[in-house]
């Protein structure tokens, strides 16, 4: 992985976005943004992925979790579709924004198809959010 | 100019910059876009455009009372640095791209903003109409644009 990369390298070398502009999520709810099949020799990487968590709709409610390790919202990425077992997840607890650690790379070999969720882990509260992110495919 | 080794494109990436054909209602703004950069990263922002695809209203009546911030035009994409709430329009964004007609409004490639400053960076889009009664629309008349955005920024991990 340290040699130079050649334009035939450069061109089987993909960013694919995940973008996910602000948007209303309702208690309880989760949306696909992305979903990227990975074929056998080829490796998917993620490095950057980011939950902003703009607005609280339902101000003063004391929020009730669904799954208390995916905060109140999050994002993740999964391999297949339980959605308590991200590969990568970035969660808030409050109003503001959270990332993956982009120095520590999440690798996914194996093949199948990946996803990425963003979901409203409260039974009682409403949000309004945004994520950004990218993974490397490697064909 | 040195190669492109394996370790540096691996630790390049591409984060969009996006909204989909969106109906922005007056006054209002959306976050499209947020990225969080530490040191020793680097942010490098060059590609952005913003199309106005339609008006509620025949934009040839739109007057400059009706403008929120008279420099920003009918809809502009502020880039703040650690945005919580408030306006987008308000002093202090690092840069806007302001869609003063109906159509494509492009950043200009060729002057990239190169950013080190670590923080969180945000997209935001508005709509920069009000209601005023001096002007030719009813001020029961909400000035609501149809737009979509398109961009990448680049982020380099290790900029060093």
């Amino acid at each position: 992985m340290n040699g130079y990369v050649t334009p035939t390298r450069f061109q089987r070398v993909l960013d694919i976005p995940i973008s996910f502009a602000q948007t209303e999520l309702r208690r309880g709810k989760y949306i696909q943004i992305a979903q990227i099949p990975v074929e056998a020799n080829q490796q998917l990487h993620v490095r950057a992925l980011a939950i902003h968590c703009v607005k609280n709709l339902t101000p003063g409610a004391v929020p009730v979790y669904a799954t208390t390790s995916l905060g109140t919202v999050s994002v993740g990425v999964y391999f297949g579709s339980t959605l308590t077992s991200p590969l990568a997840l970035a969660y808030v607890l409050n109003l503001g924004i959270s990332s993956i650690n982009p120095f520590h790379v999440v690798k996914c070999l194996s093949a199948g198809v990946y996803t990425v969720v963003i979901s409203n882990n409260t039974t009682n509260m409403d949000f309004s959010v945004a994520a950004t992110g990218c993974t490397k495919l490697y064909l | 100019m040195a190669y492109l080794t394996e370790s540096k494109l691996a630790s390049v990436l591409d984060l969009p910059v996006s909204l989909s054909a969106t109906e922005l209602k007056q006054g209002d703004w959306l976050l499209v876009s947020t990225v969080k950069i530490v040191q020793p990263m680097l942010l490098t922002v060059r590609y952005l455009n913003i199309q106005l695809l339609s008006c509620s209203v025949d934009v040839t009546k739109i007057a400059n009372v009706n403008k929120i911030y008279g420099n920003l035009g009918l809809c502009y994409v502020a880039l703040r640095l650690d945005y919580a709430s408030g306006s987008p329009g308000l002093p202090g964004a690092v840069e806007t791209l302001v869609a003063s007609d109906l159509g494509i409004t492009a950043r200009n490639t060729a002057a990239p903003l190169f950013i080190t400053v670590p923080g969180t960076y945000s997209w935001l889009v508005a709509n920069n109409m009000k209601a005023d009664a001096t002007s030719n629309i009813s001020t029961s008349t909400s000035i609501d644009f149809k737009l979509s955005i398109t961009g990448q920024v680049r982020l380099d991990l290790s900029n060093v």
